[in-house]
């Protein structure tokens, strides 16, 4: 698990919201004593809803061998994600054989 | 971290909401606009609140690991070149915690320090990969509850339940490399938790999710939770 979006940096820089970072974003609400706050709007970073997959070879060529991933095995069905991919989307909204769940980093 | 994204007969489609909580992730689902913490899995805002996702069994591994020992694996296409994380430098730094900075770390071990963590009710474990790794294989226990991490053939890390037959169990390997329980001396599956041979054969350990998480973040998220190093 991740815990920070280094992208939220990076779309206050380009943003020109130099002045708002330092002040910091603003506070959405309050959850046991500790604010939430608003950095960007929500799907700006994008959650993958229909993902799609390869196999075999496939799979192997778009792998370095090293490359991290998170797997699932559901009702004998595995899936892999990599995790330089999932920095960009964050969660990947999956399904195996009925059982809806989401991939997430 | 694998959710569950079905609550009752709803199913939900999970989005990233923009907003930080505890410097983690807030998730949004697109039905009911309710906000979601990543780390516990519950609704913290909205229609929603105070429910909660299931947590499901996941593993964190190398491709290579992983397809060797699932060689049948579905890979989530990618659909343009990614060779590097774009947060190399941030994995690499040990003194970025979050973007806020993490306040609560425990300062038992380096807040960069990568556990597997366990919740299971209030009770929270962190297991260092010396602990899983000296002999593959570390007890511990969650409140009652006793527990094992094994690391699988995909060499990640999984804990399960230590009690079959209703008893619990010790898992130990054999000197010939064999995974046995001391009470029965049955044979199990290091990645599946399965008995394959012996009086418990066919037993399946019930599997508790892991996380693969920085030490900072799991203190503040548990700030009670063990230590098994």
């Amino acid at each position: 698990m991740r815990t920070i979006f280094f992208s939220v940096i990076i779309a206050f820089a380009s943003l020109g919201l130099a002045e708002e970072a330092r002040k910091g974003p603003p506070t959405v609400a309050v959850i046991d004593g500790e604010p939430i706050y608003k950095v960007l709007e929500p799907g700006a970073i994008p959650a993958i809803e229909n993902p799609t997959f390869v196999t075999g070879e496939t799979a192997d060529k778009q792998m370095k061998p090293e490359e991290p991933v998170m797997g699932v095995v559901i009702k004998g069905e595995a899936h892999a994600y990599s995790l330089w991919q999932l920095d960009a989307h964050e969660i990947v909204n999956d399904e195996i054989r009925g059982t809806a769940f989401a991939a997430t980093w | 971290m694998v959710y569950a994204r079905t609550v009752g007969t709803k199913k939900l489609t999970l989005i990233v909401s923009g907003m930080l909580w505890r410097d983690s992730l807030i998730m949004m689902d697109k039905e009911t606009e309710s906000l979601w913490s990543h780390v516990l899995g519950k609704a913290v805002k909205g229609p929603m609140e105070g429910s909660t996702l299931k947590m499901l069994p996941s593993t964190q591994t190398t491709w290579v690991a992983w397809s060797k020992a699932h060689p049948k694996t579905k890979l989530l296409a990618k659909g343009e070149e990614v060779t590097n994380s774009h947060y190399q430098g941030y994995f690499d730094d040990p003194e970025k915690m979050g973007i806020f900075r993490a306040r609560r770390i425990i300062k038992q071990m380096p807040g960069k320090a990568l556990v597997w963590g366990v919740a299971q009710g209030p009770h929270a474990a962190a297991l260092t990969d010396e602990a899983v790794g000296a002999s593959d294989v570390a007890s511990f226990s969650l409140g009652e509850m006793p527990a094992i991490a094994l690391r699988g053939a995909d060499d990640g890390v999984r804990a399960f339940v230590a009690r079959g037959d209703g008893q619990a169990l010790k898992l130990v390997y054999t000197e010939a490399g064999v995974l046995k329980d001391t009470a029965t001396s049955s044979v199990w599956d290091k990645t599946t938790g399965v008995a394959l041979q012996g009086k418990l054969a066919g037993t399946k350990l019930e599997e508790l999710p892991v996380t693969r998480v920085y030490w900072f973040a799991w203190s503040s998220f548990y700030p009670n939770t063990q230590v098994v190093e």
